[in-house]
């Protein structure tokens, strides 16, 4: 008895150091998210918000073409980048999780991990140099003939840069579930004569799920929250949320609706993150 | 050592660092000079920066008050934070758009200017000067489409009148503000019949301009790197700006099409805008007063606004460079200045924004032609490889707005 209760109080001065941290994020994002909360039901009469109870904030916003086709861009959007970045961050993490060579794990860690050294802003830019009607990639287009391509203020451009803002997330975050896995016994279905592909469909793939859906849930969440990437690249044709949110908090003065559309945006996070979790763990258990 | 000794060696060990900590606390304190007065101003950064650091050299040295800048990104972002700091501003003085001080003055957390603490209001033009003396114009810009000429073919040249902008040969290669800067959308709502308390004609003229239109910008960097990179023809933009491109060597020109009908009995009106300064509640507002007197100065106009490429509201200013003239109003034009009613227009902003968003938004870059099959053909390829591995056969489902 006197052994638990040891136990118990050992594990609670374990956590002491926890305090400052938890206080910190309760009080700070705790209120932040509560002022949102509470500012959501509150009414809009220009310039001021009246602090009077009201549903129509979201009213409006369901009812809406505009808003939901905005939504809707913004999953479409999210989602899209988030499976390119898993599509394309899958091998190289497996590459870093099971190459042998010091050096090729070197060179594609630090390709990863140099891109998160570069502020999004300058991002952005260099892909404007690269994406413009005049840009590199349509000046050597026209030079073969083949006509500009429109690779900016649309959603292709969003897609493209928000992928490449993305994938270091996707790597790093499948890169631990493959490394977590071990190759043996990729090395004993390989002994045993199961085919690469067999070993990759068959064992690879279903022990890192956990990875994936990891992954997937990060580069998404990430992706509907997106701001500044479609600002600059939708060149005020292609809008997301967070756009929105921008546009009626600080350009209209709207916080009341503008805190409804972050609302919204949380809520979707999070049903998109237990809907996933859902069929991932559906899955696993399934495997 | 047993552990009664670590003890004790600990606890000497923190007294002593307590004790060399205070005492290095103490003699920084004892040490570092006694910091000057100053104040903090709010200002957009790049040639606004330099503007108020040239002008707060000469204002320190005669007031012994330092000035230091609290940068925006927009005027409406300082607007939201300073209502959001409540009676803890970061900013003593505000420098901004007309609509955003508007905002922080309905709020409560700015101090009205009087010639009693600002005397060089007296001398000031009547049109800097706003009801209750809020906030004053410190200098006068023009609102106006900046072309790249050296970019538009001989054919095609600027020929004076508005209805230019809607030719179909200039189909993706001009660029506007979005609807949250009143000055555009009232030129628009003037050119087909409207006011500036009458903004339905202006969505029918963007309606028209529509697939002339490449973006739509949110900020000044946005339009003029688009304008410099040669990717639009055209912007409708501050005439400062266009004074700024011509320093950097970039040809451009300012336009004021003639052919605008009357508005408000001004005949041909040019959109005429003041940014304006005030004095936000913070416990320094002498020394802010003392600030804004300072720039209202004539000294203080020719520093601060020859640097930006603006109009004195001071007529005994010394005359602008003559680098400058070219983007200020002569005496005809200045005849033709319009100010739009702003309090009017934030009065609607939010439905006008959301009406923008649906009406415009969906038309620009939608023109008669939808770009050649070549180009779409490459598209097509780029997005299908591009797509392929992630979507499989969900991709021909996805329905894309590409172009």
């Amino acid at each position: 008895m006197e052994t638990i209760l040891n136990d118990k109080r050992a594990g609670t001065r374990q956590l002491l150091p926890l305090f400052p941290s938890v206080l910190l994020i309760v009080f700070v994002f705790g209120s932040a998210l509560a002022y949102m909360l509470s500012t959501a039901f509150f009414e809009y009469r220009p310039p001021y918000v009246v602090a009077e109870f009201t549903l129509e904030n979201f009213q409006h916003f369901f009812s809406t073409s505009l808003y939901l086709g905005t939504l809707y861009v913004t999953l479409r959007v999210a989602a899209v980048s988030s499976l390119l970045c898993l599509v394309m961050g899958y091998p190289i993490a497996y590459g870093l999780a099971r190459s042998k060579s010091r050096f090729e794990r070197s060179v594609l860690f630090t390709g990863v991990l140099i891109t998160l050294f570069v502020g999004i802003i300058e991002r952005i830019y260099a892909w404007i140099l690269l994406l413009d009607d005049n840009g590199i990639i349509n000046g050597f287009l026209t030079y073969l003939g083949l006509g500009r391509v429109h690779l900016m203020y649309n959603e292709l451009g969003i897609v493209i840069v928000s992928t490449h803002y993305l994938l270091p997330f996707a790597v790093f975050t499948l890169m631990g579930s493959i490394g977590s896995v071990g190759s043996s016994l990729e090395e004993m279905a390989l002994g045993l004569g199961a085919s690469r592909i067999r070993v990759f469909v068959d064992i690879t793939l279903p022990l890192t799920l956990p990875g994936i859906m990891s992954s997937v849930l990060l580069t998404f969440s990430l992706g509907v929250s997106a701001w500044a990437i479609p600002m600059m690249m939708g060149g005020g044709l292609v809008w997301m949320l967070s756009n929105m949110v921008y546009d009626r908090v600080v350009s209209t003065g709207n916080m009341p609706f503008g805190s409804a559309i972050a609302l919204v945006i949380m809520l979707v996070s999070i049903s998109s993150t237990l809907l996933l979790t859902a069929l991932f763990s559906r899955k696993i258990k399934v495997e | 050592m047993n552990s009664r000794a670590i003890t004790k060696l600990q606890a000497s060990i923190v007294i002593v660092i307590v004790v060399v900590a205070a005492a290095a606390g103490a003699g920084y304190y004892l040490l570092t000079p006694k910091e000057k007065p100053y104040i903090t101003v709010a200002t957009w950064g790049s040639t606004y920066l330099d503007a108020l650091n040239n002008a707060s050299v000469p204002f320190t040295q005669q007031y012994g008050i330092e000035v230091r800048a609290e940068l925006q990104g927009s005027s409406n972002e300082m607007a939201t934070k300073l209502i959001a700091e409540k009676g803890q501003p970061s900013a003593d003085v505000f420098l901004g758009g007309e609509g955003a001080l508007l905002r922080v003055y309905q709020a409560g957390e700015m101090a009205n200017l009087s010639e009693n603490v600002v005397p060089n209001l007296a001398n000031i033009v009547p049109a800097a000067r706003f009801p209750g003396d809020v906030y004053v114009g410190v200098y006068g810009g023009v609102a106006a489409w900046i072309l790249r000429p050296d970019l538009i073919p001989p054919n095609l040249a600027y020929n004076g009148s508005w209805r230019w902008f809607l030719d179909p040969r200039l189909a993706g290669k001009l660029a506007v503000h979005d609807p949250t800067w009143n000055d555009q959308m009232s030129w628009a709502a003037a050119l087909y019949g409207g006011d500036d308390h009458h903004y339905d004609p202006a969505f029918r003229f963007f309606k028209d301009l529509a697939p002339n239109l490449k973006f739509i910008f949110s900020s000044d960097d946005q339009a003029t790197s688009a304008l410099s990179s040669g990717e639009v023809w055209g912007v409708y933009e501050y005439g400062s700006i266009a004074y700024g491109m011509a320093q950097q060597g970039i040809k451009v020109q300012l336009v004021y099409p003639e052919d605008v009908p009357t508005v408000n009995g001004i005949k041909s009106p040019i959109t005429f805008d003041v940014d304006v300064m005030g004095v936000v509640k913070s416990g320094k507002e002498d020394m802010a007063y003392k600030f804004i007197n300072y720039i209202l100065s004539p000294e203080g106009q020719y520093i601060y606004d020859s640097m930006l490429g603006n109009s004195p509201v001071n007529p005994a200013t010394k005359a602008m460079p003559s680098g400058i003239a070219p983007y200020l109003l002569t005496g005809d034009q200045l005849k033709r200045a319009w100010v739009a009613d702003l309090v009017y227009y934030q009065s609607i902003e939010d439905r006008l924004v959301e009406r923008w968003q649906t009406e415009i938004v969906p038309l620009v870059g939608k023109p008669a032609s939808t770009g050649t099959s070549s180009s779409s053909l490459v598209s097509s390829i780029l997005l299908v490889s591009a797509l392929a591995p992630a979507h499989g056969s969900a991709l021909a489902r996805l329905r894309w707005k590409l172009f």
